[in-house]
């Protein structure tokens, strides 16, 4: 599972945050999944539980998840456009976004002017929102 | 607050590495990946110049808008496993991973900020393990990949590659003034594609040349060959790594 060295890395990240804040252990930490790396919430929470014992300062941290839906802006006409889960993706192509989500790129194109370059400014992937903790 | 974990992961990924190599050219077309990849070979089956003992030895293409590496190497598993992180690819004795894995044989066109991130991703997500070597294999010219290696990964040393092209040299002779400047290990120049005449390079140290072969390029896609040809065998007489 990639899953696990992302976890790993909000752990760690949780870890430093902890030290540098003088944390006596981080309560809760909030972490928003973009659509576009489809990281499933209930995966990341079972790595996460296993990945959390790892570091003394998440040893009984609560996680909280939330999904950002993707935000594709295309830099030829300035479309702004989303990605349609019914369209369904083959199942490569998830998996080649789920591990790098900007070969959206290779897969995806503008749906007003066709073109192939855009970006992703919504949802692209794993990020930290809120870590929470009393200080010593 | 929006934190970005994975710039927080990168050190603890490579803790187990000994040496990471960002074989660099500034120019575009030196050899550089040839060079990354015959290195990684050599070091891999039969040690360094001065070593015979075979060493561990991980491979990057970093050159995410044009991926060639795999072709060199003839590389034919079709995706990396992934159990703690994503497992690199290993084949001929070298652990390789690269972006090519993940775009179904297709151009990649990526902007500077998709570079960051691309890479941001493979060095959180690849788990090495243990390792002599770390070959880089970096893209042309001193943008986005060359500055991120800079920012993320200071431990990296730089092999710089050059041709005897005053064009080349110009280029190196610059960009190692900057990369000492920036504190950056510099451990010398390989003169490629050489005429023989390989020249000091503005107080950059000579390391060895590598002529003109003109068999290399029935070599590309065989290991055994690659590691055949007069290209590997002058690169094996480089020593300095
Ligand atoms: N010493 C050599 N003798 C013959 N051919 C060579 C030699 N070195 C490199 N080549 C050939 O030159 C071409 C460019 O080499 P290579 O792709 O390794 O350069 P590069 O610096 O990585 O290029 P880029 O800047 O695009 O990344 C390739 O076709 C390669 O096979
Ligand atoms: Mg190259
Ligand atoms: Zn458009």
């Amino acid at each position: 599972m990639h899953e696990w060295a992302l976890a790993d890395a909000v752990c760690k990240t949780a870890e430093d945050i902890a030290k540098d804040k003088n944390l006596i252990q981080v309560d809760e930490i909030s972490v928003v999944l973009g659509q576009v790396q489809n990281i499933k919430p209930k995966v990341f929470d079972r790595i996460f539980e296993e990945v959390k014992l790892q570091y003394s300062s998440t040893k009984s941290t609560k996680l909280v998840t939330e999904i950002e839906e993707a935000e594709l802006t295309c830099n030829n006409c300035g479309n702004i456009f989303g990605i349609d889960d019914r369209t369904g993706f083959e199942h490569q192509t998830s998996e080649d976004m789920h591990f790098i989500p900007e070969t959206a790129r290779l897969f995806i194109k503008c749906p007003k002017c066709k073109s192939v370059d855009f970006h992703i400014t919504k949802g692209r992937g794993l990020y930290v929102k809120e870590i929470r903790g009393e200080t010593k | 607050m929006k934190l970005d974990p994975r710039v927080n992961i990168i050190q603890t990924r490579l803790s187990k590495i000994k040496k990471i190599i960002a074989v660099s050219g500034f120019k575009g077309g030196v050899g550089k990946s040839s060079i990354a990849c015959v290195l990684s070979l050599l070091l891999a089956k039969q040690g360094g110049a001065s070593s015979l003992s075979t060493k561990k030895v991980g491979l990057m293409d970093l050159d995410l808008t044009g991926n060639c590496d795999n072709t060199i190497l003839g590389i034919k598993t079709q995706y990396p496993e992934e159990e703690h992180g994503v497992q690199p690819v290993e084949e001929n004795g070298i652990k390789f991973i690269s972006s090519y894995f993940y775009s179904q044989g297709k151009a990649t066109h990526f902007r500077g900020d998709e570079i960051s991130n691309i890479l941001l991703e493979l060095f959180a997500i690849t788990d090495w393990g243990e390792l002599d070597y770390l070959i880089l294999d970096m893209p042309p010219g001193l943008s986005d990949t060359a500055l991120d290696i800079i920012r993320w990964i200071p431990q990296a040393e730089v092999l710089a590659i050059s041709t005897p092209s005053i064009l080349s040299r110009n280029l190196v002779a610059k960009s190692a003034k900057l990369l000492k400047e920036q504190k950056v290990e510099i451990i010398g120049f390989v003169e490629n594609m050489s005429d023989g005449k390989a020249r000091e390079l503005d107080g950059l140290k000579i390391l060895g040349s590598i002529p003109k072969d003109e068999n290399f390029e029935q070599a590309i896609g065989d290991a055994d060959k690659l590691l055949e040809t007069n290209f590997a065998k002058a690169l094996k007489q480089i020593d300095g790594f």
